[in-house]
């Protein structure tokens, strides 16, 4: 199953994935949308992470999920097909309860359906993704901070990219050695970090 | 595998889809006392304001769980024969069991002064906000100043109803809140049109003419069409007075959520489980975490050994003013606070540290980060280096995480 994966590491903190989340959940779908009333507010927040370095925070549609759990009216639900969760703005009573749940901290409140007050999140684009469209985030990224992909091949691929780059530091460091090995492969490994950050 | 669960709300609801989604070949039956089972009683006060209708209350149905189990409603559990593992019923009925769950839940607290039976109520039943409809007209009073009281006093403003309530303390959420806190929400009740009387208490409710007389203890008297009781709640265990499993205020249960009966489990407002922040075992009555014990009840009953953290007592009021996130406690011994403002947005957090140890806040109209802190106060041992930075920023760097149990 595909869902939203986030290199924070990437992430140049752009707000473009914000103003397209905006946009794809408005009315009129185009950048006329923001005369509307009541405006579309983004989905997606960019969060500074302890290294000041940005990173898009977004819902990561946890199972099972604290939001869900705490919901007292059960106006959050899963989505048997994309096993993502979502708010029922129709049942939604705007207690607060869920913001108080959610670990990551990405549930606000906007009123955005019948004039009223609801709970407002990632919904992963379902709509979206139902007419074989990306979702609106993973459109806008620039950078490939956020993209659209099965998280069990996503991480399969990272780990073998990871090999490979110690591989190769392993021959660099056995052409040119610099004294304990284990330790400038540390070393390495952090500049390669670096280096995939810019 | 027969299970038994005895209850029909939230904890019900979630142990027994727990179970399904991970179990085979189980035997499910449900016994409640009443007949509509599966509502929010967290929704009653909604209800009371008409902000909701009455189908909105429910959240599910036996329907939805796939016929594999078995309902009987309008059955109440009189008493459990440990040793032969079988329930028996009021109506005649019993039920052998493999594993039993008890998850009966909470009545409300009625002080002895609520002698007049028709004219004072509390929010717990679907069947109470009926009762009150029937006498409700233009003036209520609540007593107690906590969470349900509160919401109670919300929903009858908001239908213009002349509104007093009563806190034995001397600032509203006592229980949850710091001094400061409480203030803040007085203030707020009274912009909204509340009237509060603290630190006082009820000596005397009695019938006059066609609506009652209140006596405070301060010698004032109040009139009004009816009284609303918001007292707290006791945990239901008459049930197991006869049996062999042990019961102190609530039913204490270990880390498998187990009871002094190993076949017998506990979950949601009538368990009494171990409480991260006070270290120790402790009722806390809320809707979280009766889901959450029920999820890792289910595990267990399955056989998985997962062990259940603790739980924290944690609440969120929100009106269309503020929005006040409170969690852990405030108060007490070696108890220190931190606080950081924005005056100029009318927010402020709190964070309380005991020996270091992040154990409670209260966000006021800060929702953003609040779920953040409150996770790091249920994992339990956090301990903060430098508070008023990592209230700021929320800095990670300045918390380290180190096993207190």
């Amino acid at each position: 199953m595909k869902t939203i994966i986030i290199q924070p590491e990437r992430c140049v903190g752009c707000m473009q994935c914000r103003f397209n989340c905006a946009v794809a959940h408005s009315k009129a779908k185009n950048i006329l949308s923001i005369f509307e009333t009541p405006l579309s507010k983004p989905r997606i927040h960019i969060a500074l992470s302890s290294e000041k370095e940005p990173f898009p925070n977004k819902c990561r549609h946890c199972n099972p999920a604290p939001c869900e759990n705490a919901c007292i009216t059960k106006a959050i639900y899963r989505d048997e097909a994309t096993d993502a969760a979502l708010i029922n703005p129709d049942r939604c009573i705007n207690c607060g309860m869920c913001a108080m749940a959610c670990p990551f901290g990405v549930v606000r409140y906007h009123t955005y359906l019948h004039g009223r007050l609801a709970a407002h999140k990632c919904d992963q684009c379902i709509l979206r993704i139902k007419e074989g469209e990306k979702p609106a985030c993973v459109e806008a990224c620039k950078v490939g901070a956020l993209f659209f992909d099965d998280i069990n091949k996503f991480m399969k691929e990272r780990e073998g990219q990871r090999v490979a780059n110690l591989v190769y530091l392993g021959i660099r460091e056995k052409q040119e050695p610099k004294g304990n090995s284990y330790e400038a492969l540390k070393k390495y490994e952090k500049d390669l970090l670096v280096l995939r950050r810019r | 595998m027969k299970i038994i669960v005895i209850g029909g709300s939230i904890a019900t609801h979630s142990i027994v889809q727990t179970l399904l989604r991970y179990g085979r070949d189980l035997n499910i039956t449900i016994i409640s006392e009443e007949s509509d089972i599966f509502y929010s009683k967290c929704l009653l006060t909604y209800l009371l304001g008409k902000e909701i209708e009455e189908k909105e209350l429910f959240f599910g149905s036996v329907g939805q769980l796939n016929g594999r189990v078995k309902l009987y409603s309008n059955t109440k559990a009189i008493a459990i024969d440990g040793q032969n593992k079988k329930v028996i019923c009021d109506n005649g009925l019993s039920f052998d069991y493999d594993r039993l769950v008890i998850a009966t839940g909470a009545d409300p607290i009625k002080p002895s002064y609520c002698k007049e039976e028709n004219r004072v109520f509390t929010v717990r039943y679907k069947n109470d906000i009926a009762k009150i409809e029937k006498h409700l007209k233009n003036r209520a009073v609540v007593i107690g100043g906590g969470y349900v009281g509160l919401k109670t006093a919300f929903s009858l403003v908001r239908r213009n109803i002349d509104t007093t309530v009563i806190i034995s303390s001397q600032y509203p959420l006592s229980v949850t809140a710091d001094e400061e806190t409480g203030k803040t929400i007085e203030k707020e009740l009274n912009q909204m049109g509340i009237k509060t009387i603290t630190r006082c208490d009820v000596r005397e409710i009695a019938p006059k003419n066609d609506n009652i007389k209140i006596c405070l203890t301060s010698g004032d008297e109040i009139s009004a069409d009816l009284c609303i009781v918001g007292k707290g709640v006791k945990p239901r265990t008459e049930l197991l007075s006869n049996s062999s499993v042990s019961v102190n205020v609530g039913i204490p249960v270990n880390q498998y959520l187990q009871t002094s009966d190993p076949d017998i489990f506990a979950i949601g407002d009538c368990a009494e489980t171990y409480d991260i922040v006070r270290e120790d075992n402790y009722l806390n009555a809320i809707w979280p975490n009766a889901v959450e014990q029920a999820y890792y009840a289910a595990l267990n009953i399955l056989g998985r050994n997962v062990s259940y953290a603790g739980s924290v007592l944690m609440n969120s009021i929100k009106t269309d003013q503020f929005h006040l996130i409170t969690a852990g406690i405030l108060k007490g011994d070696g108890v220190t606070l931190y606080e950081h403002r924005n005056s100029s947005k009318n927010q402020y957090r709190k964070i309380a540290l005991k020996n270091g140890r992040l154990v409670g806040l209260a966000f006021f109209n800060n929702p953003e980060d609040a779920g953040f802190y409150v996770n790091l106060v249920k994992k339990g041992g956090m301990f903060v280096d430098k508070p008023l930075e990592f209230l700021e920023k929320a800095d990670i760097r300045s918390v380290y995480y180190r096993p207190f149990r």
